[in-house]
């Protein structure tokens, strides 16, 4: 058997009830992982495991009617407010912030019965695509310590990998939990934009921010969802659609599959492209049809979600200012000189080079060349997707077009980590919600991610289908 | 340019960090021009994905947040410290710039 940091929630949750194992007992082995793994790994900004175990011990066995987190270790990416704790967002400019609030999330995981471990490291304010912009250094992929875990959900991605936790929360904006939970080989769901709240979510781009659950299964993406989904008053883009029974079942013999044609040509690695391939083949007896479909403007996808989102994250950091949150940059004689140092000295270059672009896409002269551009390719994009739905109930793709890179590869050139975001930037421009789940092929000892993409607050198809695959 | 979009967003830059991010900001630009290929004249922008219906949460007593020195550190006496504004002579006072031909 396993050891309790390796399991799921499930199965976890299962021996809690039958008084196999104390919620302290997997506490316990949580922490003896992170002891192991951290120094390399990196994965936590933010360890509570005293307070974890504190919490585990005075927790009595759960009963049937427990709630589904009930004694879990579950870690919190380190953008997601958590009350009195430390929320950095990776940035030296909020690396005094502690939140006196909780996220809704946070509040909906702790409801759930959830136990936080810790807060997980990640791209500087969410942006990036290899885990190496944090102001508290890098984040290394556990399969192999060379690589990057991607980004900008890294740490979450990393700590379910290694047994540092045993589930988590990232946010994803473009990508930033399915593409690590590929690098890493979990599973990764991005919800529907609207189906979970963002309130106490660090804002990146808010026409795209979604949290999502990073885990070990499919199962367990599940569970996830069903804990943190539903309408907030404080959001009022969290939407008020019925959340329904997540958990899946394997039956998909109604199920159209639409393979997205684009995603599967030039700049997809071969083998990652086989690895794909070959869980479809596996599927399509089961299926009602497999069939290709064509998204013709998702080539434009990455142009046009840079564009969004580095205006919006420009306008979204403006609050950053030495007056608020944290770091100031002191003896400046005027205000305005406070302004530019503390952000020049609290933010790093990735952050820099969005807000700089961001502020270029939103200058005058130039809104309507890059940002209403960007705006009106979104449009086709959905468009395309709408389309694409009238014949399929779920697309499937690959969440990343290679494995895991080096650390380093891709850190001077932009261009080139932004291509990291190719196939999955699309379904966030539309909004829909999509899981990356890992192919049952390694490419050269490493994981690689099947995404699956499903219609508008659809989640139960994409998990339905998700799990079918998991079952092969 | 990038001088001026450093200014825009209260960004301070150092002249290394103006020629790198000059020469990154130039390619990416470029890269954003293939867009341009398309004929958008008839498409409406999204600027958001979902119907958002505006609706207000009741108006009801809350708690209030006991956050003050969480979310601004530099309190002093009860107020926001910042340094001294009122005796800045006008000329120090420079307008926000937003075209970008200016420079």
């Amino acid at each position: 058997m396993s050891e309790l940091c390796d399991r799921t929630i499930h199965e976890l949750g299962a021996g809690l009830r039958q008084g196999e194992f104390t919620s302290s007992d997997i506490v316990k082995s949580v922490a003896a992982r992170i002891t192991a793994r951290e120094p390399r790994i990196n994965a936590y900004i933010t360890r509570l495991v005293d307070q974890a175990l504190e919490q585990a011990n005075n927790l009595s066995r759960p009963s049937a009617d427990s709630p589904a987190l009930y004694g879990i270790p579950v870690a919190i990416k380190d953008n997601i407010c958590t009350k009195g704790v430390l929320t950095s967002c990776g940035s030296h400019i909020l690396s005094d912030f502690v939140s006196p609030y909780d996220a809704f999330v946070t509040e909906r995981i702790k409801a759930a019965g959830g136990i936080i471990i810790g807060k997980t490291n990640l791209d500087e304010f969410a942006m990036g695509a290899s885990n190496e912009t944090s102001y508290y250094g890098p984040v290394r992929n556990p399969h192999d310590e060379t690589r990057v875990p991607g980004g900008s959900s890294g740490g979450s991605a990393a700590a379910v990998a290694y047994g540092g936790a045993i589930a988590a929360l990232g946010s994803d904006t473009g990508g930033s939990v399915r593409q690590p939970a590929s690098f890493c080989g979990v599973v990764g769901l991005k919800p529907t934009y609207g189906r979970v709240s963002r309130y106490g979510l660090v804002a990146f781009a808010s026409s795209l921010d979604q949290i999502g659950p990073l885990t070990r299964d499919v199962t367990d993406a599940a569970i996830m969802l069903q804990a943190i989904a539903g309408r907030d008053l404080n959001d009022s883009t969290s939407v008020d659609a019925p959340v329904c029974d997540f958990a899946p079942a394997a039956d998909v013999s109604g199920i159209r599959l639409g393979l997205v044609k684009e995603c599967f040509g030039e700049g997809l690695d071969p083998a990652t492209g086989d690895a794909v391939q070959s869980m479809v083949k596996a599927i399509a007896p089961r299926c009602k049809q497999v069939a290709e479909v064509s998204l013709p403007h998702v080539q434009f996808a990455i142009q046009t979600y840079y564009m969004v989102c580095m205006a919006e994250a420009s306008s979204n950091l403006a609050r950053y200012d030495g007056v608020r949150y944290g770091l100031r940059v002191e003896g400046c004689p005027t205000l305005e000189e406070q302004y530019e140092r503390t952000r020049g000295t609290g933010f790093n270059d990735e952050v820099k080079r969005r807000i700089l672009l961001g502020t270029f896409g939103l200058s005058k002269g130039s809104i309507e060349e890059y940002y209403g551009t960007g705006q009106k390719v979104r449009t086709l994009i959905r468009r395309d997707f709408e389309q694409a739905f009238r014949d399929v109930d779920v697309m499937i793709a690959p969440t990343t077009p290679t494995p895991a890179f080096k650390l380093g590869e891709k850190t001077t050139d932009p261009l080139a980590m932004y291509l990291a975001d190719i196939y999955t930037a699309a379904p966030s421009l539309a909004g829909l919600p999509a899981i990356s789940i890992p192919c049952k092929t390694r490419v050269n000892g490493l994981p690689v991610g099947l995404q699956i993409i499903g219609r508008a607050f659809d989640e139960k198809t994409v998990l339905k289908v998700a799990y079918a695959f998991e079952q092969l | 340019m990038v001088r001026k979009l450093g200014k825009l967003s209260r960004l301070a830059l150092n002249d290394d960090e103006i020629e790198r991010f000059g020469e990154q900001t130039d390619r990416i630009i470029a890269y954003f021009q293939s867009l341009k290929a398309l004929d958008l004249k008839s498409v409406e922008p999204t600027s958001h994905v979902i119907d958002v219906e505006c609706w207000c949460r009741p108006d009801e007593r809350r708690e209030t947040l006991k956050c003050l020195p969480n979310l601004f550190p530099y309190l002093k006496y009860g107020y926001f410290q910042v340094p001294r504004i009122i005796d800045e002579a006008a000329d120090k006072r420079r307008p926000v710039h937003t075209e970008l031909s200016d420079e």
